[in-house]
C-alpha cells in the first residue's frame, strides 16, 4: 500500500516538473524584436515619424505659430485672458521653466526625432528594395533635421540623440553644444539632398519629403548661423539648378483648397478627414479664427497686431490674404465675420477655413493643409544671402519676383462675397526695388519677408537670425506702451527655457539656459 | 399561519407527553467560562449512559434524561459534571484547559496559536457572524491592528482598499488574498456568509512562505466546512436601506444668480439677459437630492452543514441585492457553494469545493466625473417642461438640458446610459490527502478559478430642446446616434499544489515540517467591440448587430505562469523555545529569463517565558497566564507589474495615420517601452513582538514593532521626454523603509449572565524613501523625495487674503519688487519662499501636507445579556491630511455651480474675515492654484459597524419543533463619523500611494441599516 502511494507521489511530482514552463508567449503583440525587419515595417515606422507632426490634439503646427508669431511683434496671443496663459507668458517674455507650450514643443519635436531614429537605425538592415529603403532613411534624416533645427534655434544646445536608446541611457545624456547639433543637421540634410525632386513623386506619394525641402532647411540652417556663402550656394542650387518650384500667379491662391501642395509649396502638412469619428484633421484653424462667427467654432488666438498691419503698404493686395475683418463674408455664409472680440479687430486669414470647405465634415478636426514653407520664402532667403554676399543687383531679381507676384494679386478675395476693405491697386503699387546699397537693401528685404510671410510662423526665426529680436521687441513695447516686449532680456529671451520637468527627471544632468 | 399553529400545538402536546413518561427534559447552553462564547459541538451526556447530544451552532442543547447527572465535555476544556434534579435550564460554563490551544491557519498549514512566532491577526467566526454585508473586506475594518480598510467607493460591490502595515512600496500595496489555499484577486464573488475565519499575516516571517506575493501582507480566508455528526441548517435574512450620508453644500439658485452676476459684472461676453431669464424661471434644483436615494437592500443566506463519521458536507446559497445610494447603481449576487469531504479509508481523504457566483453590477461610470452632480446649475429642472409628453421618444428626450452648466444634466446621464457588468465566476478546488503514517501526510490540491465578465454600455439617441435662454455648451447634451460598447473578458487561473507534511513529537521536541511545490497559470482574454448607429433605442437594438457603422474591435490575451518550491520547519522544545524557518523560490514568466527567479527566506524565534520554571515559580505566574516573546526576519517580493514589462511593443491606432496623397497610410510607433533588466522587488522585514495573557485569560495583549525595508521598488519611472518613450517604463528605481508599531488589547469578562468584551487596536507607521534614481516622484499634487515619506502634498502656502491694494503693494521681496503684482484686494496671498522675484512655481512651492496618518486605530465594545447582544466597532485615523480638490474646482466662477461657501464666505469688502477669495472671473492671481488652502486635517472616528440582536429564549424555541434558535438583529454600517473634514468623506481608500489623501469627488460612501433574522433548524 505504502509503496503505491509513494510511487503516485513521485509520479505526480515528476509530471509537474515536465509541464512547468515559464516562457509565456506575448499574444497579439508586435515587439521591437520582430518589427523593423522588412521594407513594409520601415514604411510604417516612417509614417509613424511623419505623424508626430500631427498627433491628435497635440499638433506641432499650433505650437509653431504660438512660438513663431505670438512671441513677436506680428501677433498677439488673442482669445480670452485666462485661456492658454502659457502663450501669454511667451508673448510677454515672462516664461517660467514649467511653461506648458515650451514643454509641448520640446516633447513633440523629440517624439519626431526619436521615431526618425528608429527608421534610420533599422532601414538599411531590413529586407526589401535598397533604393526605396535608402529613400526612407533620407526622409527620416530630413525630418530629424527639421526637428533639431526647430529645437536648436529655440533652445540652444539640446540633447543630441541619433540612434534608439534604452531608458537608462537617456538618463545619462547631457545637452550637446549648439555647434554639434548644427553639424548633425547639416550632415543629415546633405544626405537628404539625395531625395527625389518634388515632381518625381507620383500623386500617391506627393507629400513625401523632397530634395527641395532638404536643401531649403539646409539654407535656413546656414542663414541662421550667418553663413551666407554656403547659404547662397544651396539656394542657387534650388532656384537656378533644380527648378523644382514656381510662385503661384496670385498670392491668395496659396490658401485655397484647389492649390494644395502647389508648385509653390515646399513643406505642407496634409490634414484630411475622411471619417468624422476619426480625428485625422487639424484643429489649428479653430484656434485661430474669430470667436463670434457661427459655423467657425473659433477660439480667437493668434491675432495679427496693428504693427503688422501698419507694415503693409496701404495698397498692398496681400492684406486681403493676411487679415480678416468684421464684415468680411465668405461665399455660402449667411453671416459675416465678426471680430469684435479681437484686440486689433483682425484675425488670421490664412487659418480661416470657409465653412463651404468643411461641408459635411464640420467637426473639431477638419481637413485643411497647413503650409509651413513656401517658395517665396526661399526666394527671399536667396535675395538676402546674395545681398549679404555683395551681390545686390542679383538679389533684386528675386526680391522683385516676389513683389511682382504680390502686385498681380487680386485685392478682392474671390472666396468672399463681401469684403470690408479692398486695397486699391494702382500702377504704383509695390514697384520694383532698385536700391543696391547693401544696408538699405537688407532693410527692404527684411520688410518684404515680414509682409510676404506674415502670420506664417517664421517671424521669430527671422528676428533671431537677424540678431535684432530684442531691439525690435523693446521698440514695439515703447511704441505701443504695452507689456509685450518691455521685459525682453537679451541674455535670456533669445532662448526658451529647458522644461523644468526634463531637468528634474534627468536628475540635473540637463542644465538650464541663462537667467531662467 | 394555520399550519404553524398546528405544529405548535403538536409540539406542546408532545412535550406534555414526554413529561408524562417521567423523563426529564433539560435544556441550556454551553459556553466558555472566561469569554462567554458559546461552544459549538460540546458533548452533553447522561452520566453512565450513552444517551447524549452535542450543542448546536449557538451552544444550545436539549436532552431527555432519566437520571440526575450529566457530563459536559469539549476538546481543550475541562469536563464538568452537573446535578440535574428536575426539568429546566442548565447553562454550563466550561473552563479552558489552555486558551492558547486555539488553532490558527497559517500559510500551507495550521499552527497552535501558542506556537506562533510570526505576527498574525486572527478574526474568528464570532467576530464576523451576522455582519450584514456583501463585501468581505468590510469584515476586516477595525478588527485587527495594522490592518486598515479604506472605502474606495460607495458603489455597491466595489472592493475596499486594504492596507496591511501601511505602505511598503510606492507600487501596488494590495495584500494577497488566499481563499482555502487559492490565490484570488477579486473578492467580490466570495460571499461573507460562507467565511468561517480570516487570518492576516503581517510580518515577513509569516508572509515569506508566500514569497513574491507576500510583501504587502496576506489575508487567509477559510470557508465553512461540514460538521461531524450533526446537521445544522441556518437561514439568515436581512433587509434594509442604504443612503448617502453627506452632501456637499452647493449654492441655491438665488445665491448662484448673485454669485455669477457679481463675478461677470459688465463683461461683454456675459449674456446677462439670458442668464437672468434662466434664473427667473424659478427652479432651484438640488442635484444631489435628485441623484441620490434611500436604496433598498436585501441579503439572504441559507446554509446546510452536515456530516457523519466519514464525510462532511456544506451546501449554501446566498442572494444579495444592494441598490446604490446613487440612482441606477447597484449590485446583485446569487452565489452557491458546495463543499464535500470523504474519508475513503483511514489513509485517504478526498474532497473539494465549488463556488458559483453570478453577479450584476451597475456602476455610475456613465458620469465621466462625479463633479457632474455638483456642477449642474440649479436653474435647470430635472424634466424639461418644453417637451411634449405625447411626443415621440419622450422617455429619452424628456430630460432638461442644463442651459448654463457646461456639463449635462447628471440625472439624464445616469438614466439614459444603460451600463452594466454581468459576471459569472466559478472557483474552487479538489484535493486528495493521504496520511501515510500519523506523522507523514501528502496532499495534492488542484484549484481553479474562471471569471467571465461582460460589459455593456449603450448610449441611446436623445434630443435636447433648448429654450431661447440657452447659454451653456450644447454638444454634450444630445446624442444623434446610438453607441454601443460591448466587451467581454475571461480570466482563468489554475493552481496545482503538492505538499508533504511531517509532524512528530519526540519527547519534549516537537517538529512540524512541510515541503511543497506549486505551479500556476493565469490567463486572461478579452474582446472589446464598439459600434454605432442603430435604428432606435429599444432593447432589441442594444445589440452589436443592430448597429450599422464604425466597427471597432480589439482583443487581448495575456498568460503568465509561476513555479514555486517552498518549505518550512516549525520546531519547539518543551513549549518554551520555538523556531520557524521557511524558504520559498518563485520563478515568474513576467520577468526576462535571467531575472526570473526570486528567493525568499525567513527565520523566526519565540520564547514562552511563562513556561519557564523561574516564571512559574515567581509571583508573575499568578498574574500572567502566558507571556511570549517573538523575533522574526524574512524576505518577500512583489511582482505586480505588467506581464509585458520587459518587452517594447509596437502598435498603432486609428488616429495614427498620415496622408501621402492617396488615402491614409497607417503609422507604427512604440506603444509601450519595456525594460528587460528589471528584477524582483524585495522587501525585508524584522519584527519583534510580545504576547501576554493576564487575569485568567481575560486580557490579551500583543505588541509588535517592525522595520520593513523594500529594495528595488518596481516603479514606472518618468524618463525625460526627449527619450520620447510612450510610457514611464518599469525600473527597480528606489528603496523604502517603513517602521511601525502595533498594539492590540482584548478584554473579555462577565458579571453573572452579563458577558462583555472590549478591544482596542492601534498602529502607527512611518515611511521614508531611502533611495530614488529620479529626483522625485509625482502624484496628482504630491511629491516624494529621497529622505522623506511617500506622497506629501506639494504646492504654495496660502497666507490669507489681501484686504486692500496697499497690502499688495507692500508685499515685496528684498529688492522691492512686488511679489504678486497681478493680485487685487480679495485675492489670496501666498508665501514667498524664494529669495526674490514674482511668485513662481520654481521657487515658492513647498510641502503643504502629509497624508500619512500618525495613528490608525480601531476599537470595539460589546456585551451579551439574557439573549441580548450588542456590538460596536469603530475605526479611525489621527493626524493625516487630505487634499480637498473640490475646494478649488468647485469654487471657481464659470459654467458650473459652486460650493455655497464660495458665496457665503467670499471676500467682499476690506475687513471681511472671509475664507474664499473675491467673487470674480479674473484668474490673474490664480487663487485656486495647488496650495495649502485645499489641505485639511483628515482625522476621523467612524462607527463602522453596530449590531444589536436578541436571541429568543431557548425555552420558547423548544416549543417550535423545526426551529432550534432564532435571533433578530439590526446591523448598521457607517452610522456616524466624527471629523473636521469638510469634504464628502475622510475615509478615502485611494489605491495609488502617490495619490494618498487626494480627494477628488467620488462615489460617496454610504450608510446602511439592515434588519435581519437568523434562524437555525
Amino acid at each position: 500500500m505504502k509503496k503505491i502511494f509513494l510511487s503516485i507521489v513521485t509520479l505526480a511530482f515528476g509530471f509537474s516538473f515536465i509541464s512547468c514552463d515559464l516562457d509565456e508567449p506575448s499574444y497579439g503583440k508586435t515587439t521591437s524584436n520582430n518589427f523593423y525587419k522588412k521594407q513594409s515595417d520601415i514604411a510604417e515606422a516612417l509614417t509613424g515619424a511623419y505623424l508626430q507632426l500631427r498627433t491628435t490634439w497635440n499638433e506641432y503646427a499650433l505650437n509653431f505659430y504660438f512660438v513663431g508669431d505670438c512671441s513677436t511683434d506680428d501677433a498677439l496671443k488673442g482669445s480670452s485672458d485666462g485661456d492658454r496663459a502659457e502663450v501669454m507668458e511667451l508673448q510677454n517674455f515672462m516664461v517660467y521653466t514649467t511653461n506648458g507650450e515650451v514643454g509641448r514643443r520640446w516633447e513633440i519635436l523629440y517624439r519626431l526625432i526619436n521615431r526618425c531614429n528608429d527608421v534610420i537605425a533599422h532601414a538599411m538592415d531590413a529586407q526589401g528594395d535598397k533604393d526605396i529603403l535608402t529613400r526612407y532613411m533620407n526622409e527620416a534624416k530630413a525630418l530629424r533635421a527639421f526637428g533639431y533645427y526647430s529645437l536648436v534655434t529655440t533652445f540652444g544646445g539640446v540633447p543630441l540623440i541619433t540612434s534608439p536608446m534604452q531608458p537608462e541611457e537617456i538618463l545619462r545624456v547631457p545637452r550637446a553644444s549648439a555647434d554639434d547639433v548644427y553639424k548633425q543637421i547639416v550632415s543629415d540634410l546633405n544626405d537628404a539632398a539625395a531625395l527625389p525632386a518634388k515632381d518625381k513623386y507620383s500623386t500617391e506619394e506627393q507629400y513625401h519629403l523632397t530634395r527641395g525641402f532638404a536643401k531649403t532647411m539646409l539654407a535656413k540652417t546656414y542663414m541662421f548661423r550667418g553663413d551666407f556663402q554656403n547659404a547662397e550656394k544651396v539656394l542657387r542650387d534650388i532656384v537656378e539648378t533644380d527648378h523644382d518650384y514656381a510662385l503661384l500667379p496670385d498670392y491668395g491662391m496659396n490658401w485655397r483648397k484647389e492649390y494644395e501642395n502647389s508648385s509653390e509649396s515646399v513643406f505642407e502638412l496634409p490634414n484630411k478627414v475622411y471619417d468624422k469619428s476619426i480625428a485625422t484633421g487639424t484643429n489649428v484653424p479653430h484656434f485661430f479664427t474669430s470667436r463670434d462667427v457661427p459655423g467657425y467654432q473659433g477660439y480667437g488666438f493668434h491675432v495679427p497686431t496693428t504693427d503688422l498691419f501698419n507694415a503693409f503698404d496701404k495698397d498692398d493686395p496681400r492684406q486681403t490674404y493676411v487679415f480678416t475683418r468684421t464684415g468680411d463674408r465668405y461665399v455660402g455664409d449667411k453671416q459675416a465675420q465678426d471680430n469684435h472680440q479681437s484686440a486689433t479687430g483682425f484675425h488670421d486669414y490664412k487659418m480661416t477655413v470657409p465653412s463651404v470647405d468643411k461641408a459635411g465634415f464640420d467637426v473639431w478636426m477638419i481637413s485643411y493643409n497647413i503650409r509651413l514653407i513656401r517658395y517665396a520664402d526661399v526666394l527671399l532667403l536667396y535675395a538676402e544671402a546674395l545681398n549679404e554676399n555683395g551681390k545686390a543687383p542679383e538679389a533684386l531679381k528675386y526680391l522683385n519676383q516676389v513683389r511682382q507676384r504680390a502686385r498681380n494679386t487680386n485685392p478682392m478675395d474671390p472666396r468672399k462675397d463681401q469684403q470690408a476693405y479692398v486695397p486699391v491697386v494702382t500702377a504704383r503699387t509695390l514697384p520694383d526695388i532698385t536700391v543696391t546699397n547693401k544696408d538699405e537693401l537688407r532693410e527692404i528685404i527684411w520688410h518684404e519677408r515680414r509682409v510676404e510671410l506674415a502670420m506664417e510662423g517664421w517671424r521669430r526665426d527671422d528676428l533671431m537670425r537677424q540678431r535684432r529680436f530684442g531691439e525690435v521687441m523693446k521698440a514695439y513695447a515703447a511704441k505701443y506702451n504695452v507689456q509685450k516686449g518691455r521685459n525682453f532680456n537679451d541674455k535670456r529671451d533669445y532662448l526658451l527655457p529647458i522644461p523644468q520637468g526634463e531637468i528634474d527627471k534627468s536628475n540635473n544632468v540637463l542644465t538650464q539656459n541663462p537667467e531662467y | 399561519m394555520k399550519r404553524q399553529l398546528i405544529l405548535l400545538l403538536i409540539a406542546l402536546a408532545f412535550s406534555i407527553a414526554t413529561f408524562a413518561q417521567s423523563e426529564k427534559v433539560i435544556t441550556g447552553s454551553v459556553s466558555d467560562r472566561t469569554t462567554g462564547e458559546p461552544l459549538i459541538g460540546a458533548t452533553v451526556t447522561e452520566s453512565g449512559t450513552s444517551n447524549g447530544t452535542i450543542t448546536d451552532a449557538d451552544g444550545h442543547y436539549r436532552l431527555k434524561i432519566k437520571s440526575n447527572q450529566i457530563n459536559v465535555s469539549y476538546v481543550g476544556y475541562t469536563t464538568m459534571t452537573l446535578k440535574t434534579l428536575k426539568d429546566g435550564n442548565y447553562d454550563v460554563r466550561l473552563e479552558s484547559d489552555n486558551a492558547l490551544n486555539e488553532v490558527v491557519v497559517v500559510g500551507y498549514g495550521t499552527q497552535r496559536k501558542s506556537d506562533l512566532t510570526g505576527a498574525l491577526s486572527s478574526i474568528g467566526e464570532r467576530d464576523i457572524k451576522n455582519y450584514a454585508t456583501s463585501n468581505v473586506s468590510n469584515l476586516l475594518a477595525g478588527k485587527a491592528a495594522g490592518v486598515f480598510v479604506g472605502t474606495s467607493s460607495g458603489q455597491p460591490g466595489s472592493d475596499a482598499v486594504v492596507r496591511v502595515r501601511g505602505l511598503g512600496t510606492v507600487n501596488d500595496n494590495n495584500p494577497l488574498y488566499v481563499v482555502d489555499g487559492q490565490f484570488m484577486d477579486n473578492m467580490s464573488s466570495v460571499n461573507p456568509a460562507d467565511i468561517e475565519r480570516m487570518e492576516v499575516l503581517k510580518d515577513a516571517s509569516a508572509c515569506a512562505i508566500y514569497g513574491s506575493r507576500g510583501s504587502n501582507g496576506v489575508i487567509l480566508i477559510t470557508t465553512k466546512g461540514g460538521l461531524k455528526g450533526q446537521t445544522v441548517v441556518n437561514l439568515d435574512a436581512s433587509i434594509g436601506f442604504r443612503s448617502s450620508y453627506k452632501a456637499l453644500n452647493m449654492m441655491n439658485s438665488d445665491e448662484y444668480y448673485d454669485f455669477i452676476t457679481t463675478a461677470y459684472g459688465s463683461d461683454p461676453t456675459f449674456d446677462k439677459t439670458r442668464f437672468t431669464n434662466q434664473y427667473k424661471k424659478g427652479y432651484n434644483t438640488d442635484w444631489w437630492d435628485e441623484v441620490t436615494r434611500n436604496a433598498f437592500n436585501q441579503n439572504y443566506n441559507l446554509s446546510v452543514r452536515t456530516g457523519n463519521a466519514n464525510s462532511r458536507t456544506t451546501v449554501s446559497v446566498g442572494y444579495v441585492d444592494e441598490q446604490g445610494a446613487i440612482i441606477e447603481t447597484g449590485f446583485k449576487r446569487l452565489s452557491a457553494r458546495l463543499s464535500q469531504e470523504y474519508d475513503i479509508n483511514k489513509y485517504i481523504t478526498i474532497g473539494g469545493i465549488v463556488n458559483l457566483a453570478k453577479m450584476k453590477k451597475k456602476d455610475s461610470g456613465a458620469l465621466p466625473s462625479f463633479e457632474f452632480i455638483q456642477k449642474a446649475d440649479p436653474f435647470t429642472p430635472v424634466i424639461n417642461p418644453l417637451v411634449d409628453p405625447s411626443s415621440e421618444n419622450y422617455e429619452y428626450n424628456k430630460w432638461a438640458p442644463t442651459e448654463w452648466s457646461f456639463d449635462p444634466n447628471p440625472v439624464s446621464v445616469l438614466k439614459l446610459i444603460d451600463r452594466h457588468n454581468g459576471l459569472f465566476n466559478v472557483f474552487g478546488h479538489a484535493f486528495v490527502k493521504i496520511n501515510f503514517t500519523q506523522a507523514l501526510s501528502y496532499r495534492v490540491q488542484f484549484s481553479f478559478e474562471r471569471n467571465q465578465d461582460t460589459f455593456k454600455s449603450f448610449r441611446p439617441i436623445y434630443s435636447a430642446v433648448f429654450s431661447d435662454d440657452m447659454l451653456g455648451n450644447r454638444e454634450s447634451k444630445y446624442n444623434t446616434q446610438t453607441e454601443l460598447t460591448n466587451n467581454s473578458a475571461t480570466v482563468s487561473n489554475h493552481l496545482v499544489e503538492q505538499r508533504l507534511n511531517y509532524n512528530k513529537n519526540f519527547d519534549k521536541h516537537h517538529l512540524d515540517a512541510m515541503v511543497a511545490m506549486t505551479y500556476e497559470k493565469n490567463m486572461s482574454e478579452g474582446i472589446n467591440a464598439f459600434k454605432r448607429v442603430a435604428l432606435g433605442n429599444d432593447e432589441v437594438y442594444r445589440i452589436l448587430s443592430a448597429q450599422t457603422t464604425g466597427d471597432q474591435t480589439s482583443g487581448d490575451k495575456v498568460v503568465t505562469s509561476m513555479l514555486s518550491y517552498l518549505g518550512r520547519i516549525n520546531y519547539s522544545y518543551d513549549d518554551r523555545y520555538l523556531a520557524t524557518v521557511s524558504f520559498r523560490a518563485d520563478g515568474s514568466s513576467r520577468f526576462a529569463k535571467d531575472n526570473r527567479w526570486g528567493y525568499f527566506p525567513s527565520l523566526s524565534l519565540g520564547w514562552r517565558l511563562s513556561n519557564e520554571k523561574f516564571f512559574r515559580q515567581s509571583s508573575l505566574a499568578k498574574l500572567f497566564d502566558n507571556m511570549k516573546l517573538r523575533v522574526g526576519w524574512g524576505q518577500n517580493g512583489n511582482q505586480r507589474i505588467d506581464a509585458t514589462a520587459p518587452l517594447t511593443l509596437i502598435g498603432t491606432n486609428n488616429e495614427m495615420q498620415w496622408y501621402f496623397g492617396n488615402g491614409y497610410a497607417q503609422g507604427y510607433v512604440p506603444t509601450y517601452q519595456g525594460n528587460a533588466d528589471i528584477k524582483w522587488e524585495t522587501s525585508q522585514q524584522t519584527n519583534i513582538g510580545l504576547d501576554v495573557t493576564l487575569f485568567h485569560n481575560a486580557l490579551d495583549m500583543s505588541l509588535d514593532f517592525y522595520v520593513k525595508q523594500t529594495k528595488d521598488m518596481l516603479l514606472n519611472m518618468p524618463i525625460p521626454s526627449f527619450g520620447a518613450f510612450p510610457n514611464s517604463p518599469f525600473f527597480n528605481a528606489g528603496d523604502l523603509k517603513n517602521t511601525g508599531f502595533e498594539f492590540v488589547m482584548n478584554y473579555r469578562n462577565h458579571v453573572g449572565d452579563f458577558n462583555y468584551h472590549a478591544g482596542v487596536n492601534l498602529s502607527t507607521y512611518k515611511t521614508k524613501v531611502t533611495k530614488l534614481t529620479s529626483d522625485y516622484l509625482t502624484g496628482s499634487v504630491s511629491r516624494t523625495y529621497e529622505g522623506g515619506p511617500i506622497g506629501r502634498f506639494y504646492g504654495y502656502k496660502q497666507l490669507g487674503i489681501f484686504q486692500n491694494q496697499s497690502e499688495i503693494d507692500s508685499y515685496v521681496d528684498k529688492e522691492g519688487n512686488k511679489i504678486q503684482p497681478n493680485a487685487h484686494p480679495g485675492d489670496f496671498k501666498f508665501a514667498k519662499l524664494g529669495e526674490k522675484g514674482v511668485l513662481n512655481d520654481d521657487d515658492d512651492r513647498t510641502f503643504i501636507g502629509d497624508p500619512n496618518p500618525d495613528v490608525i486605530y480601531g476599537f470595539n465594545l460589546g456585551f451579551e445579556y439574557k439573549g441580548f447582544d450588542f456590538n460596536v466597532a469603530f475605526q479611525g485615523t489621527i493626524g493625516n491630511d487630505i487634499y480637498n480638490v473640490a475646494k478649488g474646482t468647485l469654487a471657481v466662477v464659470g459654467y458650473q455651480n459652486a460650493l455655497a461657501d464660495a458665496y457665503n464666505k467670499a471676500w467682499r469688502v476690506e475687513g471681511d474675515r472671509a475664507v474664499y477669495p473675491r467673487i470674480t472671473t479674473s484668474n490673474d492671481n490664480n487663487n485656486y492654484r495647488v496650495s495649502s488652502f485645499m489641505v485639511e486635517d483628515g482625522s476621523y472616528l467612524r462607527l463602522q459597524n453596530l449590531q444589536v440582536g436578541y436571541t429568543l429564549p431557548s425555552k420558547l424555541m423548544a416549543s417550535f419543533k423545526y426551529i432550534s434558535s432564532c435571533r433578530v438583529y439590526v446591523s448598521a454600517q457607517n452610522l456616524f463619523t466624527i471629523t473636521g473634514y469638510s469634504g464628502l468623506d475622510p475615509d478615502l481608500g485611494v489605491s495609488n500611494p502617490l495619490n494618498m489623501g487626494y480627494d477628488s469627488t467620488r462615489y460617496p460612501s454610504s450608510r446602511t441599516i439592515m434588519f435581519g433574522v437568523n434562524l437555525q433548524f
